[in-house]
């Protein structure tokens, strides 16, 4: 049946150049056995050629890539051991569901026994037994999107590489799918790299997400470290939605902070009293929250984030108060500054 | 709802203008000049020797009618004589006088004018045209092997070309190297080479190999066809390259990669690359007129040449062998007349 | 699913043929491949296209009965010398003998095709036009006008000779209609009109669908926007005028490009029709190339090759004028 052996990888100063632009300068990265490992960053940040640079789809321009231990660095895509499932599924669409998810297998010319076994078996994990003999055309996105996971699972691979697999689904799929993927991985014990730009689903699926920015890596960690210790501004800003104000150190009176953050949960709002007096400019509902957007006089933008229902009369005025241990203060550099 | 009403519609119900009917008059004259010789040959094909000397020409398939008379040794075909009743035999026509004989007792012979009588004549279908072409030798001419050449020539040089085209049209759209645009460049440069600029030389090349008088120096100097690279990369550029890489991660070989995602998934353009083919090869003439000698290597356009080149044309034969060689392409348009209108107005090629 | 067996027979195919090729796969790497895949393509240009054209020049300086170019004596320029051999190039039998028919042929053809593109891109345009304004049928009537270009030039000499005979349909209609019939292709100023007549009648169908191709590409609001900016009413003439001319344009040129190469190289149709006759009438260029070259005794393969190439140097000289020509007509609008 389905089992894996997950495989640890590690990436030791890899770089990639295309002709004179350096895309990724030398990087080191370790995943470890069995970690469901998030690439997150802005479009153009290189995660995806560095999730290529694993499948084996980009060549590396210098550095080692190693699976299980194994230099894997000029090995082709085929003897690497892993699986990819791409943005767009690639779905062979002139086979139907059943070959598709063999298509792997059977290229390596396993006997056909074994291809029907295997394929039953990732249908089951993935409840698509029902739709076997459809042609991808006929299929949802969501089921397309399984029918990709299931083609990966057939192949039983050391390591699962996943690129933005759930940008083409609408919202409620993709939360849905979200929960699938996560389930997937516990299920199967995998190791698992896993490209997106939405730091949402870093945050929710990840073991340990790993923030590109520039080609560099910002930030590693597990989420709630990225989130509560941001080690780099660019990071506190990524990670959190809605993202982390950003104040000018000078203007709240710290000439020596160049960037002052707080983020929107942990600013209160009061009527009456409070630290900076605040202008309303414009209410979010959102139900279970509520997302109010405010000019701090002297200050700039402010967004607060309610954990409740509330009503402010839009050019109001408040007054703010951030939660003094919340606040993180970084230099020109975008490194925090320690006190 | 009159055919003048039907026709006269237009989109938005307007009521058809001047220029509308002069439009629609311009295509029935062309439909005319287009569809009549077709029509007139495949009707010819099917008289028999005689009706085709008769002049006027008669539109329908027709045979004389032959009558059995007593005391005469073969049938004698059937004449009415204006003013008088029944049916005659003519017997003889000598100048203007014809002599003609009543197929009842007593078998009276009559002398009239020749201009007085009119021939009778019912429908009939020659099907002997084509069927002894096909079954007897008329001398040199053994048609059967003609069309099975000119099947030969077709089948084997489609298959050649969609094989070659499909995989230079692969490695131009799908992989990335340094001489790529060389390449492109070759191919539009072989574009700009008619073979007719090259006869000389290419003879050369095709005896040197051993190809003269071979049905493959027929089919191996035309089976490169560079409008068929052409073809075959354009539409390959638009599959997603997803499924290539998702193909290799998944231990595909480039080979296989090939011939079990990009040649499945390229069926519309090679379909439409094979019809084109078939129909090129088909039809070839100075090519083959070259490089085949002997006539047992003649296809069937080498044949109908050779043949109409007689000194007595046997124009009953020759016109059902006409329609013979017109009927694959015929078929093949008729069923997939879209794909080949479609694919030639994107190539710009024919 | 017409396609199926297709699709088992490639699988058949790449099973038993893909351990060899992941073997060398794995010797020259990926990128390689893609030389695999262009070689069978191009050995076969290279063979049978790109060496006779540098073979061409090899003959055309040689000279001999024999095929192999080693085995033929040099004799310079000698061929060309012969072609430009006329006193009076306008007058062709004041040219070398041999090379009588190819001047003539050369004469002919350019008169041929002078009118032929004329007939050619003026019927196209024209049957593309009334194409596009039906609103119902459109690809019957493309299919209609298509068909004779899938004919082969065997066929369509067959039949028009067959019409033309002079116990023909054309002259037994002439006959009811109380007219004299004529011995149409023993005629040399028919024979042109009717070699030019039947080549246009094979070969129009292809130019209209390019034609009719370019005219569905003008977008349809260029029209209103056309007619909305106009102050005068919009004839069918002016819309005819300023907007589809200009924009059809450089579809025409290019259809003409290809007619003018085209039509260089007429042969089959007209050879089946008349063997070139009567005398030299419709005797072209690529016949009497074809005559030297390969029917002759001996066969002058010398001097077709120098023919040929005077051939090829006109198209390309005649493409590239039109080209230049179609470019600066661009540039000035």
């Amino acid at each position: 049946m389905i089992q894996m052996k997950p495989a640890g990888l590690a990436l030791h100063g890899v770089v990639k150049r295309f002709g004179p632009t350096e895309v990724i300068p030398p990087l080191d990265l370790v995943v470890v056995p069995g970690e469901l490992c998030v690439l997150v960053g802005p479009s153009g940040c290189g995660k995806s050629t560095l999730l290529r640079m694993i499948a084996g789809l980009e060549e590396v321009t210098a550095g080692r890539i190693e699976i299980a231990g194994r230099d894997v660095t000029h090995a082709e895509s085929a003897q690497r051991g892993v699986a990819m499932v791409f943005q767009s599924y690639a779905l062979y669409p002139h086979l139907t569901v059943r070959q598709n998810m063999g298509f792997g297998l059977e290229l390596a010319g396993r006997p056909k026994a074994e291809i029907r076994e295997k394929v039953d078996a990732a249908a089951a994990i993935l409840r698509m037994t029902d739709y076997m003999d459809r042609k991808p055309k006929a299929l949802s996105g969501g089921q397309r999107q399984r029918v990709a996971i299931g083609r990966a699972i057939v192949r039983q691979p050391d390591l699962f590489l996943l690129d933005e697999p759930l940008s083409n689904l609408d919202a409620e799929l993709r939360n849905e799918m979200r929960v699938e993927i996560a389930r997937l991985h516990k299920e199967l014990g995998v190791t698992m790299v896993y490209v997106t730009h939405d730091q949402v689903e870093a945050m929710t699926m990840a073991d340990k997400i790993v923030v590109l920015n520039g080609g560099r890596i910002e930030q590693a960690g597990r989420p709630m470290d990225l989130y509560r210790d941001p080690q780099t501004a660019f990071v506190a800003g990524f990670i959190g939605s809605p993202r982390m104000n950003f104040l000018n150190g000078a203007a709240l009176g710290e000439p020596s902070v160049h960037t002052w953050g707080i983020r929107p949960e942990h600013l209160a709002i009061s009527p009456t009293e409070g630290d900076w007096p605040a202008t309303v400019e414009l209410v979010e509902n959102l139900g279970s929250e509520t997302l109010v957007h405010l000019q701090a006089d002297g200050i700039g933008p402010v967004i607060v984030k309610l954990g409740r229902d509330a009503t402010f009369e839009t050019g109001g005025h408040v007054f703010l108060t951030p939660d003094p241990s919340a606040v993180r203060r970084f230099g020109a550099d975008g490194k925090p500054l320690r006190r | 709802m009159g055919v003048a009403t039907f026709l006269g519609r237009r989109a938005g119900g307007r009521k058809a203008s001047f220029t509308d009917w002069l439009c629609y008059a311009y295509l029935a004259v062309a439909f005319l000049t287009i569809a009549l010789p077709v029509v007139w040959l495949v009707l010819s094909s099917f008289k028999p020797e005689s009706e085709l000397t008769q002049y006027p020409p008669t539109i329908l398939p027709n045979a004389p009618v032959l009558l059995e008379i007593e005391g005469q040794p073969r049938p004698l075909p059937a004449y009415t004589i204006e003013g008088r009743e029944g049916v005659f035999g003519l017997r003889a026509q000598v100048g203007r006088i014809a002599v003609l004989i009543d197929p009842h007792p007593p078998h009276e012979q009559v002398r009239v004018e020749a201009t007085t009588i009119t021939r009778l004549a019912e429908p009939h279908l020659e099907v002997s045209n084509y069927t002894e072409p096909l079954t007897a030798r008329l001398s040199a001419f053994d048609f059967p092997l003609f069309l099975y050449n000119s099947a030969f020539v077709t089948i084997v040089a489609t298959i050649l070309s969609v094989v070659m085209n499909s995989m230079a049209g692969y490695a131009l759209s799908r992989y990335r190297f340094r001489s790529r645009m060389g390449f492109l460049l070759l191919v539009v440069f072989a574009l700009m080479i008619p073979q007719t600029v090259i006869l000389v030389p290419l003879f050369l090349v095709v005896n040197s190999l051993a190809l003269y008088d071979t049905l493959w120096g027929a089919i191996l100097p035309v089976a490169a066809t560079p409008v068929g690279i052409f073809l075959m990369r354009q539409y390959m550029l638009t599959l997603p390259e997803d499924l290539f890489e998702a193909a290799r991660i998944d231990g595909g070989s480039e080979w296989q990669l090939f011939w079990r995602i990009a040649v499945p998934l390229s069926m519309p353009a090679i379909a439409v690359l094979a019809i084109l083919s078939v129909i090129w090869r088909w039809n070839d003439f100075l090519w083959p007129l070259i490089v085949l000698q002997r006539s047992e290597n003649y296809t069937l356009q080498l044949g109908l040449n050779a043949f109409q080149g007689e000194f007595e044309v046997q124009w009953h034969y020759l016109l059902a062998m006409a329609v013979l060689s017109l009927l694959p392409v015929t078929l093949i348009f008729a069923f997939l007349q879209k794909s080949i209108t479609g694919g030639i107005a994107t190539t710009g090629m024919k | 699913m017409a396609m199926n067996p297709l699709n088992a027979v490639g699988r058949w195919t790449v099973d038993w043929t893909n351990p060899p090729m992941r073997w060398l796969q794995a010797r020259v790497g990926v990128r390689r491949m893609a030389f695999l895949f262009l070689l069978p393509n191009f050995l076969a240009l290279a063979i049978f296209v790109f060496l006779p054209m540098l073979l061409n020049g090899v003959y055309a300086v040689t000279d001999g009965n024999r095929v192999l170019p080693t085995e033929r004596a040099f004799v310079g320029l000698q061929h060309f010398r012969t072609l430009f051999s006329c006193t009076n190039y306008l007058d062709p039998a004041t040219c070398a003998p041999e090379v009588f028919f190819f001047w003539r042929g050369l004469y002919n053809t350019v008169f041929f095709v002078v009118i032929e593109v004329v007939c050619m891109v003026g019927f196209s345009l024209a049957t593309a036009l009334v194409l596009n304004r039906l609103v119902r049928a459109q690809g019957f009537w493309r299919a209609v006008f298509f068909y004779p270009v899938m004919l082969s030039p065997v066929v369509v000499a067959l039949i028009w000779k067959w019409i033309l005979d002079r116990q023909g349909l054309l002259n037994g209609t002439l006959d009811r209609l109380g007219l004299d019939g004529l011995p149409w292709l023993l005629d040399a100023h028919w024979a042109m009109f009717w070699s030019i007549f039947i080549y246009v009648w094979a070969h129009a169908g292809f130019y209209t669908l390019i034609i009719l191709a370019g005219l569905q590409a003008i977008p349809k609001d260029l029209y209103e926007a056309a007619s909305l900016e106009s102050d005068r009413p919009f004839t069918n003439g002016r819309i005819f005028r300023k907007v589809t001319l200009p924009l059809l344009m450089p579809t025409l040129l290019s259809v003409s490009v290809i007619a003018v190469t085209k039509a260089f190289q007429v042969f089959d149709e007209v050879w089946v029709l008349t063997r070139g006759g009567p005398g030299t009438a419709t005797t072209f260029v690529l016949q009497s190339i074809y005559e030297t070259g390969f029917t002759t005794a001996p066969r002058e393969y010398g001097l077709a090759a120098a023919m040929s190439i005077l051939l090829a140097l006109i198209i390309f000289l005649l493409t590239g004028l039109q080209l230049v020509l179609s470019n600066r007509r661009m540039e000035d609008r």
